[in-house]
């Protein structure tokens, strides 16, 4: 089965957490398996959602005080990938921003108008002060906002590889909107695209049984400087990097260390084994060597 | 955007430099950056110049060709070679290279910069590349960016 190519024709196409996904099989994809994909989006979601109402991040955030919460087993790794990038980044990349992003205009309502007053009185919460876990246990000391955004989605890609695997498929591409987990024996060309320039790509890459995610800042921007990627220490975008892309075994970690980029020196981010490219706001593009595509710079 | 001074230009690439001292984990000790002239200078070379001190002249005063700087690092020392090309007063072109005898610690450490002329990394037409998948930004076709859109309608009619 892995030794046929992937069929575009085969596509599956749907909608979960608020985007568009496409996974590529060789052959139709089971309407079982579909079906359970489906469902763990809509229970990642619900946990993981700071956008409905009944997801257990709205419910942390609307407690008064302190809470104590119990995070799904099948999660617990969520969180101590993002122990450790809130460590390796000091503190910039922390999953407490959400507060801040909705202060900024990227909230439930998309409102993209930034609460001016509120964010100049705003101390930013930390995940390394203002929340405490211990495997599924997760207790926060006041109202938090957790946004799962740099690492959530490539967390769900990984999941849903786990279904494919486990119902006997072995060559997929799962596609969350450009967050991206290939296995099987033919590698998949990759173009990395342009963030500014549209219709073009800065490079190419052949994703082979690994995961690749991309970050950008230019499209989800809402105003003068505001976009989603802010440093956790300020509650503030970043602006020194405008885009990243980062090569690992798993998606989860491939989609965190993208985000990381942004806020951290790639030195800082030793101890996870990935390569990468980012693009600097001044044009530049910075590149590890171990970066197996290629570059038209 | 088409034409930047030297100086901004060669700034860039000396900022560069320093970004990578502090990459380079392989010695305990703090890293000194140095630059020098390298010993070496490439076929087309007329001058050779350290990339510190091109920062601190006149844009004017330049002549065109390819100029070679090494940066040196940690305590081995290590170091990595920037080429740059000068064309019209302007860098048109930076290539970094590693030690040739680089071992594999030190490697995974450095990275490599293409100091392109800011804004002018065009990359390639997709059209022109066979790929098979996009990673990028314009994937995203959620309710952000339909909110995103309604915005922009909206400061269309008004304006």
């Amino acid at each position: 089965m892995a030794d046929k190519a992937l069929d575009p024709g085969n596509r599956c196409q749907f909608t979960a957490i608020g985007t568009g996904w496409n996974i590529d099989t060789c052959e139709r994809l089971p309407e079982a398996v579909r079906k359970e994909i489906l469902g763990l989006c809509e229970d990642f979601d619900k946990v993981w959602s700071r956008f409905r109402a009944d997801s257990m991040v709205t419910r942390i955030a609307g407690s008064s005080s302190t809470g104590q919460y119990t995070i799904p087993e099948r999660d617990i790794a969520l969180l101590d990938l993002y122990d450790k990038l809130f460590t390796a980044t000091h503190g910039a990349l922390d999953p407490l921003v959400g507060r801040d992003l909705e202060l900024l205009g990227y909230d439930t309502e998309y409102s993209l108008k930034p609460d001016y007053e509120a964010l100049a009185a705003r101390v930013p919460d930390s995940w390394g002060r203002d929340a405490h876990r211990e495997g599924s246990r997760l207790i926060t000391e006041r109202p938090v906002v957790i946004d799962v955004g740099a690492a959530g989605k490539g967390f769900l890609v990984d999941l849903i590889g786990r279904v494919m695997r486990s119902a006997a498929i072995d060559a997929f591409l799962v596609n969350g909107s450009g967050d991206l987990l290939h296995s099987g024996l033919a590698p998949v060309a990759v173009g990395l695209e342009h963030p500014t320039r549209e219709g073009r790509v800065i490079g190419t890459v052949a994703l082979d049984n690994a995961a690749l995610c991309a970050s950008a800042t230019n499209r989800r921007a809402w105003g003068q400087g505001l976009h989603h990627v802010l440093d956790g220490r300020t509650g503030q975008p970043v602006h020194k990097v405008v885009a990243a892309w980062a090569i690992a075994a798993d998606a989860a970690t491939a989609d965190g260390l993208a985000t990381a980029l942004f806020l951290a020196e790639p030195g800082q981010l030793e101890e996870f084994d990935f390569s990468w490219v980012r693009m600097f706001a001044d044009g530049r593009v910075q590149w590890s060597n171990n970066f197996p595509g290629e570059l038209f710079l | 955007m088409k034409t930047h001074p030297l100086t901004r230009a060669a700034a860039g690439a000396a900022a560069s430099l320093a970004v990578l001292v502090p990459l380079a984990g392989c010695s305990s000790e703090e890293s000194r950056p140095t630059t020098m002239p390298s010993q070496q200078p490439s076929n087309s070379s007329t001058a050779s110049t350290s990339a510190s001190e091109s920062t601190e002249v006149q844009a004017a005063g330049y002549t065109d060709g390819t100029y070679t700087a090494r940066g040196y690092y940690g305590g081995a020392p290590s170091y990595m070679t920037f080429t740059v090309t000068l064309d019209d007063g302007r860098i048109t072109d930076v290539e970094s290279g590693l030690m040739p005898d680089n071992n594999e610690t030190s490697r995974g450490y450095q990275e490599r910069f293409a100091a392109a002329l800011p804004d002018e990394v065009i990359g390639k037409s997709v059209d022109e590349v066979e790929v098979g998948v996009l990673a990028g930004s314009s994937s995203c076709g959620d309710g952000f960016n339909d909110a995103l859109a309604k915005i922009r309608d909206q400061a269309a009619t008004n304006s």
